[in-house]
């Protein structure tokens, strides 16, 4: 019996662990992943799916940069929480 | 032997230069007339203002701007404000001869890189495992962080490289252009207003998307007003915003509490498209300060459009430079209490 329940609550806890992630870039992609994962390899999971350089997207939380350092447990994020991926904004002169 | 030992002489020089002082001065103390001398390889034309005998280029900070300035806010003691211009052209000269070293001290590296690559694909004749293994710590020299702002972005060896050789300019380095005066502006309250500057990022963000006006307003509100107190909420004299249009030029927009003005700045002449992007963010900020700041009234004014300030020179890619140098002149002081 004690043996059921502690399985049952590995899963449980296990359920929480995971979370879905939405990146809005370009497209949006919802990901399911570890609250311990590395944000570094969520951004090149999300950069080599489009064949670009990890530096090309800057992955923003509400209006902040993410470090690549940072796991969703940091960074406080819940379940469904959106991630912004905005390019690099250049510029100089008018192009007509 | 000798001419690696040479080299690592240069790269150890490099090191030690101090990145964050040098960034500084190139991105707010005369850069523009650090890029020109560069890329013309000759003394910018000095011209105007040359009563007292020494003469000012037209882009020494503030001396153009003084006339628009003029326009809107009126004159008030012109001779204490060009001594401090000349107090600062000064500054300016000296450092130049650090912007010039560094350039040279950059391209010796561009240099030095550029043999190794070539040793590199020599060696890999004989050699090819090893070859193809040293190719991944090259592309890490070239991106060597330089210095990392407040936010989090970071500055790479080849943006420096850019300010000084008249290229696109990256939002990272306006970022951090933006950073610096706020801590000066921070430094001197006697000298200047109290203003808040909206990060780059966050505009991009809220000017692209396609999600309701009311929500933006919330998530750009939440973040410029973040480190602000109740009381600097009501105290604050300007919100400075810069506007990526296209991936290809920025704008400046300035929203003045006190004369409860929102202006559009253009370095060059205005176009339909620039205005289009302004509104918008015109649509998101009057949301943002009834609920922040509960100040209606900035909302009720329609936008000055102006292409009264100084213009960029033709063919030089620095209008985001050109607002860096607008906001400091106009969060001065001694120009608009008259």
């Amino acid at each position: 019996m004690s043996a059921v329940t502690a399985k049952e609550d590995r899963k449980r806890s296990d359920r929480s662990s995971r979370i879905n992630i939405k990146i809005d870039g370009c497209d949006s992609v919802t990901v399911r992943v570890k609250r311990s994962i590395k944000m570094k390899d969520l951004m090149k999971a999300y950069t080599d799916r489009r064949s670009v350089g990890i530096d090309t997207f800057e992955f923003l939380l509400d209006g902040h940069r993410i470090q690549g350092q940072q796991t969703p447990d940091e960074l406080e994020m819940k379940d469904g929480d959106e991630i912004d991926a905005m390019v690099h904004g250049h510029g100089g002169s008018a192009i007509w | 032997m000798s001419k690696v030992s040479h080299h690592f002489d240069d790269l150890s020089q490099l090191g030690a230069i101090d990145w964050t002082s040098v960034i500084k001065d190139l991105i707010l103390f005369g850069l523009i007339e650090i890029a020109e001398c560069l890329r013309s390889e000759k003394p910018v034309q000095a011209k105007r203002y040359d009563k007292s005998g020494e003469c000012y280029s037209p882009y020494v900070k503030g001396a153009v701007a003084y006339q628009f300035k003029r326009k809107f806010y009126g004159t008030k003691n012109m001779c204490a404000i060009y001594a401090q211009m000349r107090t600062e052209l000064e500054e300016v000269k000296k450092r130049l001869v650090i912007a010039e070293n560094l350039l040279n001290l950059l391209l010796k590296q561009e240099d030095i890189a550029n043999k190794e690559n070539d040793k590199g694909e020599e060696g890999d004749d004989g050699e090819e495992v090893e070859g193809l293994w040293e190719e991944e710590p090259r592309t890490e020299k070239k991106r060597e962080v330089v210095y990392i702002n407040e936010h989090g972005g970071s500055i790479i060896r080849s943006h420096v490289h850019d300010l000084l050789i008249n290229q696109m300019i990256v939002d990272d380095i306006i970022d951090d252009g933006q950073e610096f005066l706020i801590n000066n502006w921070r430094e001197h309250p006697e000298r200047y207003h109290k203003c808040l500057i909206s990060s780059i990022m966050i505009v991009g963000m809220c000017i692209t998307s396609p999600s309701p006006f009311h929500e933006l307003a919330s998530t750009a509100g939440s973040q410029i007003f973040e480190e602000n107190s109740d009381k600097e909420k009501k105290e604050f004299r300007f919100l400075f915003t810069i506007i990526n249009l296209d991936n290809a030029y920025w704008h400046l927009v300035v929203v003045d509490m006190e004369k409860k003005v929102l202006m559009h700045l253009n370095s060059i002449k205005c176009n339909a498209k620039y205005k289009a992007s302004a509104r918008k963010w015109q649509k998101i900020i009057n949301p943002m300060f009834h609920i922040f700041c509960d100040k209606k009234e900035v909302m009720k004014r329609d936008m000055v459009e102006t292409d009264e300030c100084p213009s960029q020179p033709s063919g030089s890619l620095d209008c985001s430079l050109c607002y860096l140098k607008y906001m400091n002149f106009l969060a001065r002081k001694d120009m608009l209490d008259h």
